[in-house]
């Protein structure tokens, strides 16, 4: 039997070569995200005799955690959807409730004071002009608030083509790589840098709109495809406003995608605007109720010139917020209950400053106060807040431990790489020696011979 | 189990954002002293917090307006206080020209000093404050008594109600107290001063009951007006204790504990020096420096 020596030994230096500069492609990698650390898979080199005659490089594997890469996705999207919720949901509830400048049930005690103090000095013009000038600051804050919550819900709504345009960018890009790896896997490679590409598209993906994709880089959301293969199909948006909706455009017509069905920032943008457009609906009817109570009473009333049926504000037939009637002064303001009571009864103004106390004047809170009525807006909504920043967290915390896990996995540990690289290396110095060893051994029989 | 360079450092950062984050609420909370800014740190306290402010806003605004029918119901029942001085004064002058020794010429100086009475009386029916009268009904605006004493005002009163639903009348029928220039007080010391300027004894004498009759009227009066001071008074009182009731109740629902606030940024802040310091020793740490 004739052994090879300098062949075995040529064998060790290929594996070690292979060996580092797969360590060496992980350690200049290891601060890349969305790299996946790779080694090198060596066999025996069988003789005819089943004896081992060296070692083969039988590849180049890439760590791989698919179950993991699918939780990270799917909390990814949950944290992008939840951020993209609060972003919004925060800047309406500091629109709503603004801390010391006073929200709208501030402005409405301050109105029902001024008419307290009207019923106290029904003929005094400086009293009749404080309330007018209260029930002006209650229509104005309302308009405020109504106005910027339609601005904060127009700017969210303003974001969706955009990500949608993101969208559609990444998912030409998923399926150009997925058909670069296709062909890179025909000739005989790994495509590994392709993959890890590849990954950190969908996460993207899946942080844009909840997209997950399986290991052969199908990408889809909620059922609905958005890369097939080396194909990617383009999302768009249909309609506008409050039916704002999307759609998947198909080579024969299009499929419509239901809110429910996305996910990440794109539904949380879509759900932030929803939740904000509702708080802003629910304040226009309960300042809408405040004013409708306060126009009845009013209108039951008289003014100094003796005039009724004059409505204290002006409410608008499409439930947005509402307006003081321009008409009001200090002569037609109804703080008397009679003609004949003019000038010093102020019964209706008591009788309106009463509504403070009365239950139900806000229709949707039929056991409430209409202080309490907005307090209960108020704190609904800050539970909504709360949630969602509460459910923001706890995506972020579930993502680092995920994270951690799947780094353990497909992460790079230089001190791990670097253990490696000084076992390549022995190899690569011993099968050096071995090489060495098998040359000299044949110099020595040539010269002997 | 592997631990890659990568996950250590974000590990570091999450755990230093983390950290931050709960500074700035720490230092946000002592800085403001509250706990609970906006409805999301805390909707059930947020929502009570509001209710309290909205009933201190109308516990405020009570105390005012208590302070402003005080000073008034005080000026009315000053003002009564002097008719029914002047009503007595009067009655000590009628008893005197109704005395059969009082010849004419005295009787007619009598008359003269019934008709200062009579216009002091008058006075103070046409009182006014802030702007409106008081004895005029609802006719506030109007000067109720002219100087012969008819009445221009109604029977009308007005009354404020406080949201702890107490009631104060500010307003009263200056008719029934005083009467006019032929009925109760007033008509009673006109009858007075025309029989005295006569010298008609017997007239004299009929006015007697009438003056002690408005005397009463006067005392009643004077009773309705001192309910309406002590419930005002009352008023003034419970709103100052509600006051501080509900902020303490609105502190101590939104307000933070300063002592564990300040506690906690510490705690945080050494935190946060421990995973900086965490983070300059990882430099150290992988065998490519023991290696080198």
């Amino acid at each position: 039997m004739s052994v090879n020596l300098s062949s075995i030994g040529l064998s060790g230096i290929s594996a070690a070569e292979a060996g580092i500069a797969a360590i060496e492609s992980n350690i200049t990698n290891a601060s890349n995200p969305n790299y996946s650390a790779e080694s090198v898979i060596l066999g025996v080199r069988d003789g005819p005799l089943g004896e081992g005659t060296g070692v083969n490089v039988l590849g180049t594997v890439r760590s791989e955690a698919p179950f993991l890469a699918t939780q990270i996705n799917s909390t990814s999207s949950s944290q992008s959807y939840n951020a993209a919720f609060s972003q919004v949901a925060t800047l309406a509830e500091q629109i709503v409730a603004p801390g010391a400048q006073g929200d709208l049930s501030q402005a409405l005690q301050s109105l029902f004071n001024a008419f307290t103090n009207l019923s106290a000095q029904p003929a005094d013009a400086t009293v009749r002009a404080s309330a007018i000038n209260a029930a002006a600051q209650f229509a104005q804050v309302d308009q405020n608030i109504s106005l910027n919550l339609g601005r904060a819900v127009a700017d969210q709504r303003s974001q969706i083509s955009n990500i949608v345009t993101q969208v559609n960018e990444l998912s030409g890009q998923i399926a150009q790589l997925n058909g670069q790896i296709v062909a890179v896997q025909a000739n005989g490679q790994n495509g590994g840098a392709l993959k890890d590409q590849r990954d950190g598209l969908v996460v993207q993906l899946a942080n844009l709109i909840g997209a997950s994709a399986d290991s052969n880089g199908n990408v889809s959301v909620g059922g609905v495809p958005l890369v097939s293969g080396s194909s990617a199909l383009t999302l768009s948006t249909t309609g506008s406003g409050s039916s704002l909706g999307l759609q998947v455009v198909l080579s024969k017509g299009s499929m419509q995608v239901q809110l429910g069905q996305i996910g990440g920032q794109l539904a949380g943008v879509f759900a932030g605007a929803a939740s904000v457009e509702q708080l802003q609906t629910r304040i226009d009817a309960y300042a809408t109720s405040v004013a409708t109570a306060f126009n009845g009473q009013h209108q039951a009333g008289f003014g100094l010139d003796g005039s009724t049926g004059n409505p204290l504000f002006l409410i608008s037939g499409l439930g947005g917020p509402i307006g003081i009637n321009p008409a009001i002064n200090t002569q037609n303001l109804a703080a008397a209950a009679s003609a004949a009571g003019l000038p010093g009864d102020g019964s209706n103004a008591t009788a309106i400053a009463a509504l403070a106390n009365s239950l139900g004047v806000d229709p949707a809170y039929p056991g409430s106060t209409l202080g309490q009525a907005f307090g209960q807006i108020e704190s609904d909504f800050g539970t909504t807040v709360q949630n969602a920043a509460n459910n923001q967290q706890q995506a972020a915390a579930s993502l680092q431990s995920l994270s951690q896990l799947k780094g353990s996995i497909t992460g790079v540990s230089l001190n791990d790489q670097l253990t490696h690289l000084v076992q390549f290396q022995n190899l690569l110095q011993a099968s050096a020696r071995a090489v060495q060893t098998a040359n000299d051994l044949t110099t020595f029989l040539i010269q002997e011979l | 189990m592997i631990v890659p360079d990568l996950t250590l450092f974000d590990s570091l950062a999450f755990s230093l954002d983390q950290t931050t984050s709960n500074l700035q609420i720490a230092e946000q909370q002592l800085a403001t002293g509250k706990r609970v800014i906006q409805p999301s740190d805390d909707p059930v306290a947020y929502t009570e917090a509001q209710l309290s402010n909205q009933q201190q806003s109308a516990v405020s605004n009570d105390l005012l307006l208590a302070q402003q029918a005080q000073g008034r119901l005080a000026t009315v029942d000053n003002a009564l206080a002097n008719v029914s001085s002047a009503v007595n004064s009067a009655l000590v002058s009628a008893t005197q020209g109704a005395d059969g020794s009082v010849d004419p010429a005295q009787m007619k100086l009598i008359g003269g000093q019934i008709q200062g009475i009579l216009d002091q009386v008058i006075t103070a029916a046409d009182l006014q404050y802030a702007g409106s009268h008081a004895f005029a009904g609802n006719q506030v605006l109007t000067t109720p008594f002219n100087p012969l004493g008819a009445y221009a005002g109604d029977s009308g009163t007005n009354s404020v109600t406080f949201s702890d639903g107490t009631k104060l009348q500010l307003s009263f029928d200056g008719k029934s107290i005083f009467g006019d220039n032929t009925t109760g007080l007033i008509g009673t010391l006109s009858s007075l001063m025309t029989a005295l300027n006569a010298g008609n004894k017997a007239a004299v004498s009929a006015t007697l009951p009438q003056l002690q009759a408005a005397l009463q009227t006067l005392v009643q009066s004077r009773s309705l007006v001192g309910i309406n001071l002590n419930a005002a008074s009352n008023l003034l009182n419970s709103s100052n204790a509600e006051l501080t009731i509900l902020q303490t109740a609105s502190d101590s629902l939104v307000g933070v504990d300063v002592a564990q606030a300040a506690m906690h940024q510490q705690e945080t802040l050494l935190q946060q020096q421990a995973l900086v310091s965490l983070g300059t020793s990882f430099g150290k740490l992988p065998l490519v420096n023991i290696l080198a």
